[in-house]
């Protein structure tokens, strides 16, 4: 009996589908849409839920991008210190071609010092290819740091003020006399100046000499020490501090050759 | 009462697995459970019918064939009704293997409906993403189901069996 009971709705339901195809297609459309609220509660309910999942998963992505911007803002403050050297670095050259230079050829880093105890030479981190070339004053905010006796394509030697081999012709601010500074390894300059110089220990000296390798009036030393004069010298001479610290030099001004 | 309550219940819950499982993978089908509970506590001929009514909302809700899931609903019910002679309901282990026999009853008579309306049957593609995750994600969900519908309903009856 109960097999007759399940055939008889096995045949309603093909002829109600047979039917409702045929004659009546929309008609489980329009009821669809009609009873969706029914259906609909536990629909929202999936909707909200799947949005709370979203939310916490895009917590996760914010920690993911807060850790990239934190890098990010790592990353940006190192860069914002290295524009503030750079911009130190810019305005101690402007301050050099505004005081110094007739033009400023490169800014150069400072690489390395002469090791060899006796010399005191630098080298610079630029060399021909960076528009360097032998004779070129060299210079930084505190005053004169050399010359540069020898180039490759990427480096370039700088002869200190304070080489036994250096010689900077120099005079007194402010008053006349013009001498020569002579470097005196390991850090000081004896400077041979006429007798009739007026010089005094403090006095400051800066390059003066005609024609030179240096454009003129470049702060170089302060003087030390007045030596006594031999009977029958002809020249007066001086002991002289440079006003620059060659172990503390990071970077370095070139100049243009006079 | 009660009963009209766990109706309510699965067809939300219906509405909330679909929603919250991944669209590639079929939810669990509630109305299936629903119908055999239901026909675990009625008579044979009142299961059949209210199996039927049952696929025949399902049908609506889900403007489908009409007919189809009155067809599968109705077939599982049968099913049910003829295999608890032989297993023995009250068992959890005998529960899943009847219930996954259902399951493949009420697919036999979707089978029946589609090549009644197509002439063909079911491509194999459906057998594998629909039938297979269907299938076994019922069985998953069917223990707990199962408890809540009794606590509802209380303890099934054995007069039908």
């Amino acid at each position: 009996m109960l097999r007759l009971v399940y055939l008889g709705y096995v045949l309603l339901a093909l002829a109600l589908s047979a039917l409702t195809a045929n004659f009546a297609p929309q008609f489980p459309g329009e009821v669809s849409a009609r009873i969706a609220p029914l259906f609909g509660l536990g629909h929202r309910a999936a909707q909200n839920l799947r949005a709370a999942a979203t939310t916490l998963l895009d917590r996760r992505n914010l920690r993911h991008e807060n850790r990239l911007l934190a890098e990010e803002v790592a990353w940006l403050k190192e860069s914002n210190l290295e524009l503030k050297v750079e911009l130190e670095r810019l305005r101690r050259a402007l301050a050099v071609r505004e005081a110094q230079a007739p033009g400023v050829v490169a800014i150069a880093p400072v690489i390395t010092e002469d090791t060899s105890g006796l010399y005191r030479r630098l080298i610079l981190g630029l060399g021909e290819a960076d528009g360097l070339s032998v004779g070129m004053p060299v210079t930084s905010p505190d005053g004169l740091v050399g010359v540069i006796i020898e180039t490759t394509p990427h480096r370039a030697v700088v002869r200190t003020i304070v080489d036994p081999e250096s010689r900077v012709g120099v005079r007194p601010e402010g008053s006349p006399g013009r001498g020569i500074a002579m470097g005196e390894p390991p850090a000081g300059l004896r400077v041979e100046l006429p007798v009739e110089t007026p010089i005094a220990v403090g006095d400051l000296l800066v390059t003066g000499s005609l024609q030179g390798l240096f454009p003129e009036g470049i702060p170089v030393a302060r003087v030390t020490r007045i030596l006594p004069r031999a009977p029958g010298a002809l020249r007066k001479v001086v002991r002289a501090e440079p006003l620059v610290k060659f172990g503390l030099l990071e970077e370095v001004v070139v100049l243009g050759k006079l | 009462m009660n009963a009209l309550v766990l109706v309510f219940f699965s067809l939300v819950l219906q509405a909330l697995l679909s929603g919250l499982l991944p669209d590639r993978v079929s939810p669990p089908d509630l109305w299936f459970l629903l119908a055999v509970v239901l026909a675990s506590r009625q008579n044979p001929y009142a299961g059949l019918a209210t199996a039927f009514g049952l696929g025949l909302l399902q049908d609506l809700s889900s403007a489908g064939y009409l007919g189809f899931h009155a067809l599968g609903l109705t077939t599982a019910a049968y099913a049910f009704y003829g295999l608890r002679g032989w297993l023995h309901w009250e068992e959890p282990a005998a529960r899943m293997v009847v219930l996954a026999l259902a399951f493949l009853a009420k697919w036999g008579g979707f089978l029946i409906l589609v090549y009644w309306m197509r002439y063909t049957t079911l491509p194999t593609s459906t057998w594998a993403q629909v039938f297979a995750p269907e299938l076994v994600l019922t069985l998953l969900v069917a223990p707990f189901y199962l408890r809540l519908a009794e606590a509802l309903l209380g303890p099934g009856e054995e007069a039908y069996a």
